[in-house]
């Protein structure tokens, strides 16, 4: 099971990053989420995962994927086409 | 106040001048909720009368609400507060972006900066620890830079910033202060007031406060809904997705109102407009940008002439094309990105130029005066050698940069005639001859003008009669050009938006344009939610009301404002609209007269001079503002 990530519709909202903290926590803290969005100095955005990500077992669909508002998130066993873009996959 | 949930329980003290902190509870403030409530309660405690905006004794106060940081559709908004150096009344900003949350997660609800510090600082606030760098080598540099330089100076790129730019440092009276690179708090010269205080920057960074809300499941049932429901039926969000407030309202073939040539007209050409729509801009868009927990991404990041910024809303395109007649998108854009980049107000500067142009134009002023340039509408080049003068504080920009109530009193020959000045401050918006709530919340706004105080922009949807009873229990809004029940629904909207700022929620994503989004009572289940208190909608807008008569208060205090200075500018009783839709309309000061009447009748105000009176104040529990204001011999009616 992988997550996918598509930079080009990513919004850097941070909508993923508090949803994740809030499966782990019960709180909203980016820093206990499992899933870091940055922007670097120019405005483009980097996402990553990591180690701690459990794939929202427990959830009908990741948080992260739930609240994304662009859909820039994917399940990677709930597709059938791998989407365009992809810049970084959890491991 | 339960701090467990909602608020991070802290208030930070930071006085520059000798280098130290102190920290004090929250839970004592909570009357005004937080964000811009509190905010104001500290800046009407913490600032005495004759205390200068640029004098080390004024502060500047950063409040997060209770719905900031965690995933309250919108809920990112910083409030800011300082005494205004334009006015000397109130001062106050708003912006999105990632630091209000970044303040919260540090464990601070708001941030209080005070005294002066000897030399360019930046401050960095990382939890529990604060730390005033050196900030010379950052002097000088622009606001989009110089939070990349901190960050790599800290080695953190998750913090967050609040920055001036040289606008701030030559201390222009009308600088703004850019959060997170491109995110504007703009009116009352904030960023003037950081330049005087040496403060180049204020960053955070928190690791360790976490947001609790007291009713998880209730509430991410509820903002599943808003996202999932509400806002993807909402035309207002479908619309801000594809391009902030460019996206729909400013289009051709409208004849919406828009602010023309220093405000003399208020129709703008489709051949002009045309020119300058959102596809325009997107050619130098880079991407879609949202604010921190924002499922709405209404902004940009856009590239222009090697400066990367933030932006371009509505308000710039008013500020830098119509306002001045430029019809080329690049040097709109160019225009907007240089503000960010010198932390300007768009608005002010716009105000400054256009009125600038128009002195040229009717003879008030030469190139003698103006550094050989010939100042004239339409000219993009010379809008932006304008800008560059003013945030430099070079040549003719010394003059501008001083604001058009200052310098038009130094410049004199009837150029006072020609601003639009209100309480200092100049007017600058479109629709203000038209659409009469609107008029009359930009003159009566405690900021000094602005419509993000009392200004429905509701006021454009054209509700139903059925609707606005509904809603506000008003009869009948529908038409814009008429007086009928329009103080009530400005009345209604100070205390709506007051509640906004206080939980920190965003205005674009509330009922001041979209009838569908976040009422009262949506605030205060979301606040129920959150903090576990219990409270009414009628409870929040009787608090929000409150916060207007504070702010009342505060600038009869400062300034000695009241009814003489909620009069709009001449201009705009005198000189019609001259085409498209709303032609022929302009303010009347008959019906001006009647709507002030009402407008403090329905806040319990004295009628002749426009204060609050002591009895009002009292019943809203602002024993200690009755107080001030008898100590400083101001015999309250």
């Amino acid at each position: 099971m992988k997550i996918l990530f598509d930079k080009h519709r990513c919004t850097a909202c941070g909508l993923c990053e508090l949803a994740c903290s809030f499966h782990h926590s019960k709180s909203f803290l980016p820093d206990k989420a499992s899933i870091v969005i940055c922007m670097d100095r120019k405005g483009h955005i980097e996402i990553k995962t990591l180690p701690t990500c459990d794939f929202c077992t427990n959830e009908e669909i990741p948080m992260c994927m739930d609240f994304c508002p662009t859909g820039a998130i994917k399940l990677k066993n709930k597709i059938r086409e791998r989407p365009k873009n992809i810049i970084k996959e959890s491991t | 106040m339960n701090r467990q949930y909602g608020w991070s329980g802290k208030i930070l003290f930071i006085d520059l001048s000798n280098g130290t902190t102190r920290v004090e509870p929250t839970d004592q403030y909570s009357s005004f909720i937080g964000g811009r409530g509190i905010n104001q309660w500290l800046l009407f405690n913490l600032v005495e009368k004759n205390i200068d905006a640029l004098d080390a004794g004024n502060v500047i106060i950063l409040g997060a609400g209770p719905m900031v940081g965690a995933l309250v559709p919108s809920g990112s908004r910083l409030a800011v507060d300082y005494k205004n150096v334009l006015t000397e009344g109130v001062g106050s900003g708003n912006s999105g972006g990632r630091f209000a949350a970044e303040m919260k997660y540090a464990g601070y609800d708001h941030i209080v900066i005070m005294g002066k510090a000897a030399r360019p600082t930046y401050i960095y606030i990382e939890d529990d620890n604060v730390y005033f760098r050196d900030a010379s080598y950052l002097w000088g540099q622009g606001t989009w830079e110089t939070e990349n330089i901190i960050k790599d100076k800290e080695n953190e790129w998750a913090l967050s910033t609040l920055t001036i730019g040289v606008a701030g440092e030559n201390l222009v009276k009308f600088a703004c202060i850019i959060g997170d690179k491109g995110r504007a708090v703009g009116y009352g010269g904030g960023g003037a007031v950081m330049g005087s205080k040496n403060l180049k920057a204020i960053a955070v960074r928190g690791r360790n406060t976490a947001v609790k809300v007291a009713s998880p499941s209730e509430f991410m049932k509820r903002v599943r809904t808003f996202n999932k429901e509400i806002f993807r039926k909402s035309s207002t969000v479908e619309i801000h997705r594809k391009g902030g407030t460019l996206g729909a309202y400013l289009l051709p073939g409208q004849n919406r109102p828009h602010g023309v040539r220093n405000l003399n007209e208020e129709f703008w050409s489709d051949e002009a407009i045309k020119n300058v729509t959102r596809e325009k801009f997107d050619e130098f868009l880079v991407r879609r940008h949202a604010c921190f927990g924002c499922p709405v991404y209404c902004s940009g990041i856009y590239e222009i002439k090697g400066i990367t910024c933030e932006g371009i809303q509505a308000n710039s395109l008013r500020a830098f094309g119509s306002n001045v007649d430029v019809t080329r998108a690049e040097d709109v854009l160019y225009a907007h990105a240089l503000c960010n980049k010198y932390g300007l107000d768009t608005d002010q500067t716009s105000a400054a130029i256009a009125w600038a142009i128009e002195c040229f134009e009717k003879g008030i002023i030469d190139k003698g005066d103006t550094d050989g340039l010939k100042l004239k509408f339409g000219d993009g080049n010379c809008v932006i050698q304008l800008i560059q003068k003013i945030a430099a504080r070079e040549g003719f920009g010394h003059l501008l940069a001083m604001g058009v109530h200052e310098a038009s009193e130094i410049l004199g020959h009837g150029s006072r005639e020609l601003a639009l000045l209100v309480k200092k401050n100049s007017a600058m918006e479109a629709g203000m001859r038209s659409h009469k709530a609107w008029a009359l919340g930009i003159m009566t706004s405690t900021k000094g003008t602005g419509h993000l105080r009392g200004a429905p922009a509701l006021e454009f949807q054209r509700l139903s009669p059925e609707t606005s009873k509904k809603l506000f229990d008003i009869e009948d809004i529908n038409d814009p050009t008429s007086y009928k029940n329009k103080p009530a629904l400005v009345v209604w909207q100070e205390k709506y938006k007051g509640i906004v700022d206080m939980m920190g929620t965003c205005a674009l994503m509330s009922m001041w344009m979209d009838e569908t989004l976040f009422s009262p009572e949506d605030i205060a289940d979301f606040f129920n939610d959150i903090t576990g208190k219990y409270t009414s909608a009628n409870r929040l807008l009787e608090t929000g009301e409150a916060l207007q008569n504070l702010e009342r208060s505060f600038n009869l205090l400062h300034s000695g404002f009241g009814r003489s200075d909620d009069y709009p500018p001449r201009k705009l009783m005198e000189i019609p609209v001259g085409k498209g839709l709303y032609a022929g309309e302009r303010l009347d000061l008959n019906m001006w007269n009647h709507m002030l009447d009402e407008y403090y009748e329905l806040h319990g105000w004295d009628k002749t001079t426009g204060w609050p009176t002591k009895k009002r104040l009292l019943a809203l529990g602002l024993d200690a503002v009755v107080e001030k204001l008898t100590k400083n011999n101001i015999l309250l009616p």
